[in-house]
């Protein structure tokens, strides 16, 4: 088997320092131009709806498909709720989700999904990583695949957030090879992340100063031995300004009182807005974590509770994105790491599942309304359209407009961009 | 010939000749054995270099740049100065001299191998602080390398003296695949995970057998939770094999161990049920008689060593040079080729020769042109780009040759694999028959083991009773004579009777067991016999199996051999090919030059030619004049934007081309490459730049001196041990752990890669520089800096204080005007103003880097 991604040639190896700063081999033609440095408003608006981003709602201990995404009712799987119609002709989902299925036309299902993993852990990493757990071996998820891929090198702000309520502005370890720069920076708190606040004793005049000096070294160093290394260095001084600069995107209390109202005043309706926030400054990535829906016991009882707080913020949410004209540039993406059970247990509930379970995607090159894939009558098992993790790690990219069969180049080392064992959903791509 | 191309089937020989050839390009000779190694060193990357060669760099450059090589820190501000103010035609070498034997150096070198050994991986059994003293200790003692190697692969963690040693695989929780992963990567050079980059079947499975082979030898290493001691250590079973099925012929198989490109080890065939010297429970540690991990260990030093050795030598060129001649250090394979084959051969011997001490080869390289090389290329490459046009012609036509042979010595190959193929086949029905006999014969011992266990526990039963019968027996016949004088005691009556009924039944139960254990022994022999049968049965299968598996291994080494000939006309090919895209670059650079100043030439005229046009139209006497120049002022706008573009697209072309070039002479090392500081390296280093390190050896100095005096005043006189190493090892530990160790860990924790992951893979990101920004830390030790430096009036010594502080060398001219412009405009606050042109100094580009 000759692999196909570039692999040591020597063009390669000689072209390799183009690539240092950051950009994916076969992937270049994604990297454009970021809003960071921009401050006139026109401008900025144009490029935010150019500039690829993710949204990731992930739903801690496995959302019910049958209670979400892929009803069953008057099944003897498919449990109390109702399936209802939503905007998309055709497309029925739970009436737990009435303001999600007020959005449906702009989104769209994949029904069909058997990852054939039931543990919490591993399922979490093949949903993002897009790959299986191998030992000795880590991969990088998908916020570190799409920040690296998408972000430009001048993106004053990290690439990679996930909002989870406690996170406090420290870095992941979830990118693996792509390395710190693309490692997740965790928020919750509207804490902005550490150090981005000049300290009290060095004055504006002197911080000014003192940067100038050094401006003046690095070109007097540059100006003979300038590299994409010394480039990338000098650069990260201007993303740390910037960032300094945009502190106020982390603050929540600068968003409208109206809008904070529509989210809602819980964590995950602050959440979402701050996630809204942070794809308009131009962010790649987000992940809103959503917990906890491992409902071994009540179900029910706890899927109506869960998705209750969770439709309405979504849902505004993807409204936003589609009437500010973000939706077509941001991909949305609601995983998690398994479906549950069609049979419920004694206790009401509902068990491990990963046969066949469902995942909601959108915006970006999505075809809006479109569904992928089938269940049975009683949602035992696929039957159209199997897919795996791997399958929608290449779609999500594909979405995005990245190259998913590529190769990133870690010093020296390629490293496929996505499981070369696997390809997107065509037919789900515009 | 170059002594990797080991190979010799006669359908390779014209090939031999190609590579010979394709060799001779670089004018390489490796035959004057008598000079020193550094000089010949030099003449293989010298000789006839394929680019242009920078010029020796300047005494400043190279003490920084040593410095920070061998004793993982910048020169402090005296050291500078004193290195740079000697006449001494000799200093470099003198320098080298006393970097290698300072303590410093054994420290950076346990800092270097922890970093590429653990991967800054979280500690999980074996605290970093012992592993690092482990380490030292090691370098500091001048322990060969391949002994080190060797003491991390056999620790079992058990003995406190060396359970540091065991952190490789007690951190790695023995897991087989990672330790597979890492032992192939690590002390091979080899990743092999990556066996699905080549071309050819047979090549991949020999590598994916590599793979296999290796982890053969780890496993059987478990992990074992000492209750006790409340540690974990390795135990080691007796058996476990590692099966695989090739991804490319579906086949399968068991593969014994071997390194990469060795030998298979073969088990010793020991009698069944004898393998242990301690069995394995859930309260004992396994520890077999015959250990495979500790012939990995022996393996790797005593034969078929080839590929560790590369590994290493290429490591310790890395080390200095900022990269490998191989290079990603992890990626020895065809595909991925030594820039300079013959270098590597050198080094490789060179290391076995010293004995694997690293300290030589360290020496030797920095005492190279090639090491001392500066990062600036001369400006003029046209010659180079001359004679880069005229190598390229002769290297195209080598390149088409060796494509030919390729494919011949593929073709070549195949009888071989098909007789490989069918020898497997053939000898399959006798391992089958070995694998069912050998299981046959451990179930018996199972058995036997068992009807045993079940004769010992009746016999265990026997013994007490018959004991407890006697006193029994004389206490019943006690009582009866006790009753025969008061025979109506209704008490003692019954007593007598009790004891007389127990005698009865005590009797019988001994009778019964030993009718049992009769029984049993009777019935556990012909279990023994079959035992002994199927044990015997063995060993004629043993020895048809050890004759078929010298036809097995005759046929293997074959197909290896050719395997390894086709890799390595594929590496020729990549040598080549490498050579050729780095020329034709080269080649084409005096062109493009030419194309550059042509389009700009063009461009100029084209200016020229619009002002003239727009002259004429405000001159245009009438409107049809007007019209006519109008019409000219607008095609020559065109034709302008139009040779605007053309320059700039040459000059991007331009641009590109010379990023290439200096990108190739990088890579073969004819300009010194950039290496950004480790955490470590930045740490130590800002201290040493900023005077904390002469401070606290000053009071390390004054501290041993005054325990001296305590100890010389006592009475009576205590005699103080000085410990290897002596006072400079005090010091240097002293200032380590009060210094650098205490103020490393932001550094690591933002300038270290991800753990377990490479670590030589640059990352610039936001939030370092708002660490340095903002984070106080380097702030508040630039200010430390600044109150020394501004009792110095004059800008232009402050400045060059400053600069032997900070950069190790002394600034130039228009540097000083900076700094002189800098303090003036911030002459009402001298002291925050000095802060911040050192916290510049140490945040820039110059600092970051070692050049």
């Amino acid at each position: 088997m000759k692999c196909s991604y570039a692999c040591q040639s020597p063009e390669h190896l000689i072209g390799r320092r183009q690539f240092l700063g950051g950009v994916a081999v076969g992937a270049s033609s994604i990297v454009g131009g970021g809003i960071g440095t921009l401050t006139r408003p026109a401008m900025a608006e144009q490029l935010v709806k150019q500039q690829k981003r993710v949204i990731v709602f992930n739903m801690l201990g496995g959302l019910s498909q049958l209670e979400s995404w892929d009803p069953k009712p008057g099944t003897d799987t498919g449990g109390p709720f109702r399936a209802i119609a939503t905007s998309q002709t055709g497309v029925h989902i739970s009436e737990l989700l009435p303001h999600t299925a007020k959005q449906m036309h702009r989104l769209a299902l994949i029904r069909s999904i058997d990852t054939k993993e039931n543990d919490h852990g591993k399922g979490m990493h093949m949903m993002l990583t897009g790959r299986k757990e191998t030992p000795g071996m880590a991969f990088p998820q998908l916020g570190a695949v799409a920040a690296k891929s998408l972000s430009p090198d001048s993106a004053g702000l990290p690439g990679h957030i996930i909002i989870t309520p406690g996170g406090g502005g420290g870095r992941g370890s979830d990118s693996a090879y792509l390395g710190p720069k693309y490692a997740s920076i965790s928020l919750g708190n509207g804490k902005p992340p550490a150090n981005s606040e000049r300290p009290e004793a060095i004055a504006e005049a002197a911080d000014a100063s003192r940067n100038d000096f050094r401006k003046k070294a690095n070109e007097r160093f540059n100006l003979k031995r300038r590299t994409a290394m010394t480039d990338a260095f000098v650069q990260s001084y201007d993303q740390a300004q910037q960032m300094m600069a945009q502190r106020d995107v982390f603050d929540l209390t600068k968003e409208s009182d109206a809008d904070q109202a529509r989210y809602g005043k819980h964590d995950f309706g602050r959440h979402c807005l701050l996630a809204r926030r942070l794809l308009e400054r131009g962010v790649t990535f987000v992940q809103v974590t959503h917990s906890n829906y491992d409902t071994h016991n009540e179900n029910f009882n706890f899927h109506l509770e869960q998705l209750g707080e969770w439709d309405q913020p979504f849902a505004t949410l993807v409204g936003d994105l589609g009437d500010r004209g973000m939706l077509e540039s941001t991909l949305v993406v609601v995983l998690c790491e398994f479906g549950r059970t069609p049979n419920i247990n004694h206790l009401f509930g509902r068990d491990h599942w990963g046969t066949a379970w469902s995942v909601l995607v959108g915006g970006a090159k999505i075809i809006p309304g479109a569904v992928i894939g089938k269940t049975n009558a009683n949602g035992t098992q696929v039957t159209d359209r199997e897919v795996t993790a791997g399958h929608l790690f290449h779609t999500y990219l594909n979405a995005l407009g990245v190259d998913s069969s590529g190769s990133f180049d870690i010093g020296g080392r390629p490293m496929p961009i996505a499981d070369p064992a696997y390809q997107g959903i065509k037919e789900l791509i515009a | 010939m170059p002594a990797h191309v080991s190979w010799s089937l006669p359908s390779f020989r014209s090939v031999v000749a190609f590579t010979a050839i394709v060799f001779a390009v670089s004018g390489a000779t490796v035959s004057h054995a008598q000079l020193p190694l550094h000089q010949r060193i030099d003449q293989l990357v010298n000789a006839a270099p394929l680019g242009p060669v920078a010029p020796i760099c300047s005494d400043a450059e190279f003490l920084r740049r040593a410095s920070l090589d061998l004793n993982g820190m910048t020169a402090t501000r005296s050291e500078a100065k004193t290195f740079l103010d000697d006449p001494a035609p000799d200093k470099r070498q003198k320098l080298i001299e006393k970097l290698l034997a300072s303590p410093r150096s054994a420290r950076h070198l346990a800092n270097t191998f922890d970093v590429a050994l653990m991967e800054r991986r979280a500690d999980a059994h074996v605290p970093s602080p012992e592993w690092q003293k482990y380490l030292y200790e090691s370098f500091l003692a001048a322990k060969p390398y391949d002994q080190l190697v060797r003491e991390i692969i056999v620790a079992d963690g058990v003995d406190p003296a060396t359970r540091p040693a065991a952190k490789f695989f007690l951190d790695r929780t023995a897991e087989p695949n990672l330790v597979t992963r890492d032992i192939g990567r690590l002390f091979f050079g080899r990743d092999l995970q990556c066996a699905q980059c080549h071309d050819s079947p047979l090549v991949n499975d020999f590598l994916q057998s590599d793979y296999y082979g290796v982890q053969a030898f780890v496993v059987r290493t478990v992990m074992f939770n000492d209750a006790a001691a409340k540690k974990q250590f390795l135990g080691e079973n007796a058996d476990g094999d590692v099966a695989f099925t090739s991804v490319f012929t579906k086949e399968s198989g068991v593969s014994a161990p071997r390194v990469p490109a060795g030998t298979f080890v073969e088990d010793p065939l020991l009698p069944i049920g004898e393998e242990y010297n301690v069995r394995p429970t859930d309260k004992t540690r396994p520890v077999p008689k015959y250990s495979r991990r500790a012939k990995l260990a022996e393996a790797i030093t005593t034969t078929n060593n080839a590929q560790f050795n590369r590994n290493i030598a290429n490591r310790v060129w890395a080390m200095m040079l900022g990269r490998g001649i191989v290079h990603p250090l992890d990626l020895h394979h065809s595909d991925n080729t030594p820039t300079h084959p013959e270098l590597l051969d050198l080094l490789t011997a060179e290391i076995v020769a010293a004995k694997y001490d690293v300290k030589t080869l360290l020496r030797e390289i920095a005492l190279t042109q090639t090491y001392q090389r500066s990062g600036e290329l001369p400006p003029d490459w046209n010659a180079a780009s001359q004679q880069a046009a005229t190598l390229l012609a002769t290297l195209e036509a080598k390149q088409k040759e060796i494509s030919a042979a390729i494919d011949q010595s593929k073709e070549a190959a195949k009888p071989t694999e098909s007789e490989f193929d069918a020898v497997k086949k053939a000898v399959a029905p006798v391992r089958d028959e070995l694998t069912k006999i050998t299981a046959t014969a451990v179930e018996a011992r199972k058995q036997w083991d068992a009807a045993t266990d079940v004769v010992a526990k009746t016999e265990a039963q026997i013994g007490p009773k018959t004991e407890a019968a006697k006193p029994l027996a004389e206490i019943a016949t006690k009582a009866a004579e006790a009753l025969a004088k008061i025979p109506n005691d209704a008490d003692l009556k019954k007593a007598t009777e009790f004891f007389q009924a127990r005698v009865t039944a005590l009797n019988n139960e001994v009778a019964a067991l030993t009718k049992a254990r009769n029984d049993q022994t009777a019935a556990a022999k012909p279990k023994a016999d079959a035992f002994v049968a199927a044990a015997t049965a063995i060993n004629p299968v043993r020895e048809k199996w050890a004759a078929e598996k010298a036809k097995l291994d005759a046929a293997r080494e074959k197909a290896e051999s050719t395997a390894v000939g086709i890799r390595s006309i594929n590496a020729n090919r990549n040598v080549v090919a490498r050579r050729v895209a780095g020329l034709r670059t080269l080649a084409g650079y005096n062109e493009q030059i030419a194309k550059a100043a042509a389009s700009q030439a063009v461009l100029v005229a084209k200016q020229a030619e619009l002002a003239t046009a727009q002259k004429m139209l405000t001159q245009a006497a009438d409107d049809a004049a007007k019209t006519a120049a109008q019409k000219t002022v607008t095609e020559m706008i065109a034709l302008l934007a139009t040779a605007q573009q053309q320059a700039k697209s040459d000059g991007d072309v331009l641009a590109a081309t010379r990023e290439q070039v200096t990108q190739f002479c990088t890579d073969h090392f004819y300009v010194a490459s950039l290496k950004p500081l480790t955490p470590e390296q930045l740490t130590a280093s800002a201290l040493s730049a900023t005077g904390y390190i002469d401070m606290q050896t000053q009071t390390a100095n004054a501290e041993i001196d005054k325990a001296a005096q305590t100890a010389a005043a006592a009475k009576p006189p205590v005699q103080v041990a000085v410990p290897l190493g002596g006072r400079d090892r005090q010091v240097e530990e002293h200032v380590f752990e009060k210094l650098i160790q205490a103020n490393a860990g932001p550094f690591i924790a933002m300038f270290g890669g991800g753990a377990g992951q490479p670590q030589d893979v640059f990352y610039a990101t936001a939030d370092q520089a708002l660490f340095y920004g903002n984070g106080g830390t380097i702030h508040s030790w630039a200010g430390v800096l600044a109150t020394p430096l501004s009792a110095q009036q004059d800008p232009k010594l402050l400045a060059e204080e400053m600069y032997l502080h900070v950069f190790n060398r002394r600034p130039s001219d228009d540097e000083i005007a900076v700094v002189t412009t800098h303090l003036q405009s911030r002459a009402d606050a001298r002291v925050p103003a000095i802060q911040e042109m050192v916290w510049g100094l140490l945040s820039s580009a110059e600092f970051r880097f070692n050049h």
